[in-house]
């Protein structure tokens, strides 16, 4: 008798489970956790090496990512060397080495839709959707409207100037060189100057 | 008579029990053993529904580093600053930001996804070959907070370095993928030209397929090269 209903109980046991397995398996229920992986046998999975933003004992600052040492030179593009307001030396410095290529281009526009429009939108015009969009409650401060890219002003000043507040900022306008090269910075002024003619043409 | 019957009947019941067991553990094992659903506590309640799906924030804007390295990067406070120094920045949930950014300590983000230690895995070449954030990591841009997706075992990465069509999606508009001209061709040529002459190396995978094949974009990963399939590509 206690061995039939062992013998269900167990069958009732490992029915449930398959259920419960189906049902996961199938995505009608959902199941989300926040305890550390299980692991059985961790044979190589964790190597006393070190990762990229993770923690490392070895040095004293115990960060993995390591700076490069001071005076050298990167291999692939250069360090900014010049600050906010030094106006006239990075118009006499920065010259744009790039030809507005049909590639260089779309490199602007992906890089722009990328990384600009959430401000600036897609025309440059400045009511990017963190200005119109966001809902504030009391006593919050949202973020002030941004330059519009198509003014007077802005298609005024030299690709050098431009290419000068992309790398070094301006007042809330932060320098985007921490994430994008020279190259891709470039081809950010050639897409501005075409945002600006075809807002031409739209008047 | 009977005996022999409910003998019969027992190892009938056991031998379904067995099957019933082992088929409810398997499919249990990507969610114990391969943390399918694994949804660490984080520092900052950080929503990448709110930034990435109402605000149409590109994946590629903070994860920027896994178009050109292997390893994508989860944004430094520095970049989060850079639009809440002025927006929302009394706001409680921003706090932890603020003190980050006034002591110049670092956030300790919780890792979601993680391959072992012997394996090594690239963003830059799936990028680059346009495959989607998504099709490993879901579709982030709906999740309050991230949680792993999908189980990461080796039978899926072979899978679709073998048959990528059933498996990519193409690279979407929200991940921000560049997707002109990345000049792929030529690197195919170069692997068809040199590699095609000596003999596959080991645990590579021969098709009949040499040419390079667009599908949709993707590059078609069956063709010569250090091969997808190759043991070394992946463990060091
Ligand atoms: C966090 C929101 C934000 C983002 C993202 C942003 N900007 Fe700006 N931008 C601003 C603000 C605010 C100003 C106005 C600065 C000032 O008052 O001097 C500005 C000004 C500028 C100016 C100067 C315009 C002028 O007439 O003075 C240029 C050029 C510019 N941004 C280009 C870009 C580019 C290119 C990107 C993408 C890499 C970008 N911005 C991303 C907020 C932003
Ligand atoms: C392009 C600008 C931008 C960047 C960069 C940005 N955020 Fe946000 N953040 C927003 C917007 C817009 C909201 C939504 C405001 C609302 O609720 O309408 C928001 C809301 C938040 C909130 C909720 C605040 C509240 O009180 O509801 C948190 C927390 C937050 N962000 C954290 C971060 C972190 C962490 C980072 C860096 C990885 C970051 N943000 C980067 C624009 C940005
Ligand atoms: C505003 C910046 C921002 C944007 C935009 C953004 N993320 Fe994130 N992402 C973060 C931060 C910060 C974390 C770390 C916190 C966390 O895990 O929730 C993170 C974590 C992740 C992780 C988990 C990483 C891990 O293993 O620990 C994945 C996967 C991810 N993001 C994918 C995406 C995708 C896909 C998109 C585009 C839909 C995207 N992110 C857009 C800031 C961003
Ligand atoms: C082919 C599948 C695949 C694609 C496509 C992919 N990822 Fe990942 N991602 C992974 C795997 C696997 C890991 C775990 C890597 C590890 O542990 O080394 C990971 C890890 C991450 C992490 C954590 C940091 C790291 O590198 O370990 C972030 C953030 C991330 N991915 C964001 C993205 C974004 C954003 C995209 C789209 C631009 C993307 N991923 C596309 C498979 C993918
Ligand atoms: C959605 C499809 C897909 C998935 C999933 C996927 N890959 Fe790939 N993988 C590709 C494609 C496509 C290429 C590009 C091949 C090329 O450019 O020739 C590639 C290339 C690679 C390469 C470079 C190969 C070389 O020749 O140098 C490595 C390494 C790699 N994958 C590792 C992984 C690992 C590890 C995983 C599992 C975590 C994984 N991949 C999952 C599609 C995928
Ligand atoms: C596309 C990349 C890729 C290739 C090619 C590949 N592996 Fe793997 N392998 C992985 C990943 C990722 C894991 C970890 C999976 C996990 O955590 O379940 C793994 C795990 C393993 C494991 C299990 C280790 C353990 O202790 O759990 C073995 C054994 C293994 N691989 C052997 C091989 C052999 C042999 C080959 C050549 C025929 C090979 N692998 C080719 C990506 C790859």
């Amino acid at each position: 008798m206690i061995r039939t209903i062992f013998k269900w109980f167990l069958m009732v046991l490992s029915s449930l489970l398959l259920i419960v397995a189906i049902l996961l398996h199938f995505g009608v229920i959902k199941f989300y956790r926040e305890f550390q992986p299980f692991e059985i046998i961790a044979d190589m999975d964790n190597q006393i090496k070190s990762l990229p933003q993770k923690e490392s004992n070895f040095f004293v600052d115990s960060a993995s990512f390591r700076n490069p040492v001071e005076n050298t030179i990167p291999k692939i593009g250069s360090k900014y060397h010049l600050i906010d307001l030094e106006y006239e030396e990075a118009e006499n410095e920065n010259k744009n080495p790039l030809e507005p290529t049909e590639k260089v281009l779309a490199r602007g526009k992906n890089r722009f839709e990328t990384f600009c429009v959430p401000c600036h939108n897609h025309d440059g015009k400045g009511n990017g959707v963190i200005i119109t969009k966001v809902k504030l409650k009391e006593g919050e401060e949202g973020f002030p409207a941004p330059a519009n890219l198509t003014r007077e002003f802005t298609r005024t000043i030299s690709d050098a100037r431009i290419f000068h507040i992309l790398s070094a900022g301006q007042n809330l306008m932060f320098p985007v060189n921490y994430k994008l090269n020279e190259t891709d910075r470039w081809a950010l002024v050639h897409y501005i100057r075409k945002l600006q003619k075809d807002s031409n043409i739209k008047k | 008579m009977a005996d022999s019957k409910s003998v019969k009947n027992t190892i009938y019941f056991w031998l379904l029990w067995i099957i019933i067991t082992i088929a409810g553990f398997y499919l249990l094992y990507d969610y114990v053993i391969k943390n399918t659903g694994f949804m660490p506590a984080q520092p900052i309640q950080f929503s990448h529904k709110v930034h990435s799906g109402d605000f149409g924030m590109k994946c590629l804007s903070c994860h920027t580093s896994a178009e050109n390295s292997a390893y994508s990067e989860i944004p430094t406070t520095y970049s989060c600053m850079v639009c809440h120094i002025a927006l929302k920045n009394t706001s409680d949930l921003i706090k932890p930001l603020n003190e980050s950014f006034d002591s110049l300590k670092p956030i300790i983000w919780n890792r979601v996804y993680r391959v072992p230690d012997f394996a090594k895995f690239n963003h830059k070449v799936h990028i680059n070959s346009l495959i989607d954030c998504s099709t490993c990591h879901g579709e982030v841009e709906k999740m309050e907070k991230v949680y792993q997706f999908r189980p990461i075992t080796m039978s899926w990465c072979i899978d679709c370095h073998r048959y990528p069509e059933k498996y990519a999606i193409p690279a979407r508009d929200i991940s921000g993928i560049f997707s002109a001209d990345i000049n792929l061709d030529s690197l195919n040529l170069y692997k068809k030209k040199y590699y095609s002459i000596i003999n596959p190396p080991y645990g590579m995978w021969l098709s009949d397929v040499y040419e390079s094949e667009y599908l949709k974009n993707i590059v078609y990963p069956r063709v010569y090269s250090r091969g997808n399939e190759n043991c070394s590509v992946c463990h060091h």
